[in-house]
């Protein structure tokens, strides 16, 4: 079988023509390789060839939402860990020495509570809420019947010990997970944008990224929330030492997941629906 | 941040009862007075200090255990936290000095304590 080709002229750039008749007028090309068009086909993106499931597109915005305040304190705790260190070490090497007067220890003391307060400052609001719920509350003996719950002194030293172990599962889990949330919503979210036809994609970067933003930040208000709410119903367990405490810090945990997810998801729909508002206003607003 | 910290703060207080104060406590020759209570210096059994977890800081305790198995818990938010300490130490002979024990507590990860009365080693 012959060749063949398709009628027309050849050799000559599309749509790069400056006559509209039928003298083959065209520009001649850049100066290369001949036979080939002056404009190469346009190489699709990458993020043509992304397929993104809306579910797991949902389900990692909405964890994000709660995990990222969390995450903050998480790390906020970690950074106190490695000031504390330096206490300790302090206070080690003045135990060590021996014959510590009182201006050395005074000053020691007030470091330490600086340190304590300066920490808690940056905190989100349900960090704040859960620092102050696992204080353990001053007490009187209770009565009997309680008082043979509590066990002895050394059930309290102990409750403490186990405290601290269920709060550093807590923190883990967040100082690990949220960051790569965090990465994996932004990606989407750039994702998202990118696939937008071009003509709407500042409409939906405006749409997407204030999601995100409002998102996160009513996380952060759905957190406290939660928190106080489910430690709220749990306050009157405080009535059963040890049991009460844990009882209570655990809810307000609880609270903060169920509540970031919840008022977090509505804050990102919301977030997104005010974004693409405030864009169309004003890309369409005109002075008079 | 303050602004709203302080937003969020008088929102808990709306919604969540607050905590009980902390027990004020003052002590003398006679003994301690945690909150209404007076425990006589002859009848403390146990005195353990220790350091609570409270996710970003520490916060410190003290257990006293008097005679009857009466359990009292006092904290540095107590009014009178301190003076407590110093009359800890003159008053209840065989106790560790106020400075050594705070410094062993501070010293202590949080979630150990500190045995004052009878003397044992930190555990």
């Amino acid at each position: 079988m012959g060749n063949s080709r398709r009628s027309g002229p050849m050799c000559t750039t599309k749509g790069d023509y400056i006559d509209e008749g039928t003298m083959c007028l065209s520009l001649s090309p850049a100066p290369g390789p001949v036979c080939i068009a002056s404009k190469p086909e346009p190489t699709p993106r990458p993020t043509e060839d992304v397929l993104l499931s809306p579910v797991f597109q949902q389900a990692v915005q909405i964890t994000d939402n709660m995990a990222a305040p969390m995450t903050w304190d998480s790390y906020w705790r970690m950074a106190y860990g490695r000031a504390d260190k330096v206490l300790q070490a302090q206070a080690n090497e003045l135990l060590k020495r021996g014959n510590i007067t009182r201006q050395e220890f005074d000053r020691l003391v007030k470091a330490r509570n600086t340190l304590v307060e300066e920490f808690r400052k940056p905190l989100s609001p349900f960090g704040k809420q859960y620092s102050e719920i696992l204080k353990p509350v001053s007490k009187l003996p209770q009565p009997a019947e309680l008082l043979a719950k509590k066990g002895t002194v050394e059930a309290v030293l102990e409750s403490v010990g186990k405290s601290r172990a269920a709060v550093n599962r807590l923190s883990m889990v967040f100082r690990v997970a949220g960051p790569a949330l965090f990465v994996l919503d932004m990606t989407i979210t750039t994702i998202v944008v990118m696939k937008a036809p071009p003509d709407q994609r500042r409409r939906v970067a405006a749409r997407e990224y204030t999601g995100l933003g409002v998102g996160v930040a009513s996380g952060a208000g759905g957190a406290w929330a939660g928190c106080v709410t489910l430690a709220a119903l749990g306050s009157p367990t405080l009535v059963l030492p040890i049991v009460g405490e844990v009882a209570e810090g655990t809810l307000c945990a609880v609270g903060g997941v169920l509540g970031g997810i919840g008022v977090g998801w509505v804050g990102r729909e919301a977030g997104k629906a005010g974004g693409e508002a405030v864009y169309d206003f004003v890309t369409t607003f005109r002075w008079e | 941040m303050g602004v709203i910290s302080r937003y969020f703060e008088r929102l808990a207080a709306l919604v969540r009862p607050r905590r009980a104060p902390a027990l004020t406590v003052s002590a003398g020759a006679e003994g301690l007075r945690i909150g209404g209570e007076q425990v006589a210096w002859s009848d403390v059994r146990r005195l353990d200090a220790y350091k609570s977890d409270i996710y970003v800081g520490d916060f410190l305790c003290l257990a006293i255990l008097a005679a009857g198995s009466r359990l009292f818990e006092i904290n540095q938010e107590s009014p009178g936290w301190k003076e407590a300490g110093d009359a800890i130490e003159r008053f209840l002979p065989g106790s560790l000095p106020h400075a050594e024990w705070m410094l062993r507590l501070i010293a202590a990860n949080p979630g150990e304590s500190v045995g004052i009365y009878p003397v044992t080693t930190a555990k």
